[in-house]
């Protein structure tokens, strides 16, 4: 079963992500810090992480190197509803200079994120 | 001797903001690039990577992070033009989706910032990374004029 982790500091994104995904058969886990997530990281092996491109009102750019330092061959979704001065098309180079995977525009419906997953699942 | 002004930068970074923008401006100086404003090159790469169910108006403004007026103006004009067709949402009655049409896709291959993208891919690896690098820190970093 595919295992996703998710960080989001919006406790309403965190909550809606699981039943979003209900059914696929995709595993979710969910952490409102990148040290949350770290801390996931360290007992589980994932095969996509979800990163909202504003975490606590900065930028993950940061955790984005920091998940490529440690765990380089992690898949990242990176997502974004533009705000704080970037646009969504802003994030998207943003990420995707950061070596994402896959960018989603927020808000995404179920099939875009399980098509961004298969996109992670190609080698 | 590069003199650092007032404005904290020196003749240098300077040199360096003239060559940005003179790579930038040689990559839209066609006649196709003139044709095509930056807001229509936008949507046309929007519309280019994103599937049928986003591709609306009113999602193109949320992405480009404007309102929907200029993106309606960009619209009539690429629609005009033949490079943007549009056909009823049927998942919403309200909207309508847009798609590239064949000239839109063929006008696509001409986009003025694959020229750069060349440039950049041109590079050897270490130039490349500092570049991404580089560009990545100037995007984010606010202009304190700006705040």
């Amino acid at each position: 079963m595919p295992r996703i982790a998710v960080i989001d500091d919006e406790p309403e994104f965190l909550d809606l992500l699981p039943p979003l995904l209900a059914g696929s058969g995709v595993q979710v886990d969910c952490a409102r810090t990148p040290e949350a997530f770290f801390a996931l990281l360290a007992q589980a092996r994932y095969d996509a992480v979800l990163v909202d491109f504003w975490l606590g009102g900065e930028t993950s750019l940061g955790v984005l190197d920091r998940i490529a330092a440690e765990a380089g061959d992690l898949p990242v979704i990176l997502v974004s509803g533009g705000g704080g001065g970037h646009s969504a098309e802003m994030a998207e180079a943003l990420g995707h200079v950061s070596g994402v995977a896959v960018f989603l525009h927020k808000p995404f419906r179920r099939e875009e994120l399980l098509r961004a997953l298969d996109a992670c699942a190609q080698p | 001797m590069n003199e650092i002004t007032q404005n904290g930068f020196d003749r240098s970074d300077l040199a360096v903001a003239l060559l940005m923008e003179r790579i930038v401006r040689g990559a839209y100086d066609t006649r196709q690039s003139h044709e095509i404003q930056p807001l229509q090159w936008s949507i046309l790469r929007y519309l280019a990577r994103y599937p049928a169910e986003g591709r609306t108006l009113t999602r193109i403004a949320t992405y480009l992070d404007l309102t929907h007026a200029p993106i309606s103006r960009a619209l009539r004009t690429l629609r005009g033009r033949g490079l943007v067709s549009t056909e009823a949402n049927p998942a919403d009655a309200r909207s309508s989706i847009l798609s590239l049409t064949e000239a839109g896709w063929a006008a696509l291959e001409l986009d003025p910032i694959r020229k750069i993208a060349q440039r950049v891919a041109a590079l050897p690896e270490p130039d490349r990374d500092a570049v991404k690098r580089a560009l990545r820190v100037m995007a984010v970093r606010q202009d304190p004029e700006d705040t």
